[in-house]
């Protein structure tokens, strides 16, 4: 907590940022190279699916960080109302387009293997229909965040907001085995263990952490960002009070 | 190409959509902050300018 504590500081925060970006910008691209490597030159096609199940390397860390952004973002709801953190509202604004935009990877990219698989595009079915909610959630978010001038207001407004939405996140994951959907259900994170044989889950859970670690790379970018912004809105706020007193003082 | 065989179409848009996706998230956060330093560094020497000129 001590550590989490001493990056309200935002010099302290941007100092730390500056130093691990480029170590993090270079374990994800080596991540990459070598998850892309085993997906496409070492993983085996399905028995039944054939090569198509390539697209599930990009689709299923897509999803699973979809719905990871979200509970990033109700931690930091719940920094920001019950410790009043500085940065925990800079985290929850900058990871909302992150988390839209993987969201809607997951949506396009699992449209496309449904069409390939199933035959259709689309099927309102219970996990189809609730990770478009969440995708519905981001947007909403983003507006309500551009939407109100006040960063004070917004930031409380949206934290009680991301926390009724966190609803949705249980409903996804378990949406396959509540309700007969036309998804699969769960053949990684399972209580008996994966169903995946070794050969795809490796290649799968590779892509998963090197899409964790471009999540984390955007993110801390997209926070720099904001800590910027505020600066700005500070110092132009500051500027907008003292001249009057520095011009009295010249002129005096 | 065996690699692209069957289904070629579906797994090229996949990872084509992922890849144009993030690029343009790091495209955009990096040109937002090259935008914001260069807006702080005109605000940061704006005040040491004013205090220059009235001396």
């Amino acid at each position: 907590m001590g550590f989490v504590t001493r990056l309200a500081n935002p010099t302290r925060f941007l100092s730390l940022v500056a130093t691990i970006l480029p170590w993090l910008v270079g374990i994800t691209a080596v991540l990459f190279a070598v998850g892309l490597y085993l997906t496409f030159f070492v993983a085996p096609a399905d028995y039944q699916q054939g090569h198509t199940v390539k697209i599930m390397f990009a689709h299923v860390p897509a999803a699973w960080l979809a719905m990871f952004c979200y509970t990033l973002m109700s931690v930091s709801a719940i920094g920001t109302l019950v410790w009043k953190h500085p940065l925990a509202d800079v985290s929850a604004k900058a990871a909302a387009p992150l988390g839209a935009a993987f969201t809607f990877i997951s949506l396009a990219t699992g449209s496309l293997w449904g069409k390939s698989m199933w035959g259709t595009w689309w099927e309102w079915d219970a996990r189809m229909t609730s990770v478009l909610i969440l995708f519905l959630m981001y947007l909403g978010l983003i507006a309500l965040w551009r939407s109100i001038d006040e960063p004070a207001k917004a930031a409380k407004l949206c934290a009680v907001l991301i926390l009724v939405g966190f609803v949705n996140i249980p409903i996804i994951k378990f949406s396959v085995e509540w309700w007969n959907t036309l998804h699969q259900p769960a053949s990684v994170f399972r209580l008996d263990g994966p169903t995946i044989h070794t050969s795809i889950l490796i290649p799968l859970l590779v892509m998963a952490l090197a899409f964790t670690f471009l999540f984390t790379t955007l993110h801390l970018m997209a926070m720099r960002n904001e800590v910027f912004r505020r600066k700005i809105r500070a110092i132009l706020i500051r500027k907008a009070h003292t001249p009057q007193t520095v011009t009295g003082t010249s002129t005096s | 190409m065996m690699l692209f065989s069957g289904h070629a179409g579906f797994i090229a848009a996949s990872y084509g959509i992922t890849t144009v996706l993030v690029f343009i998230l790091i495209v955009y956060l990096c040109r937002a902050n090259k935008q914001l330093k260069a807006q702080l560094d005109i605000l940061d020497r704006a005040p040491s300018q004013d205090l220059h000129n009235e001396r």
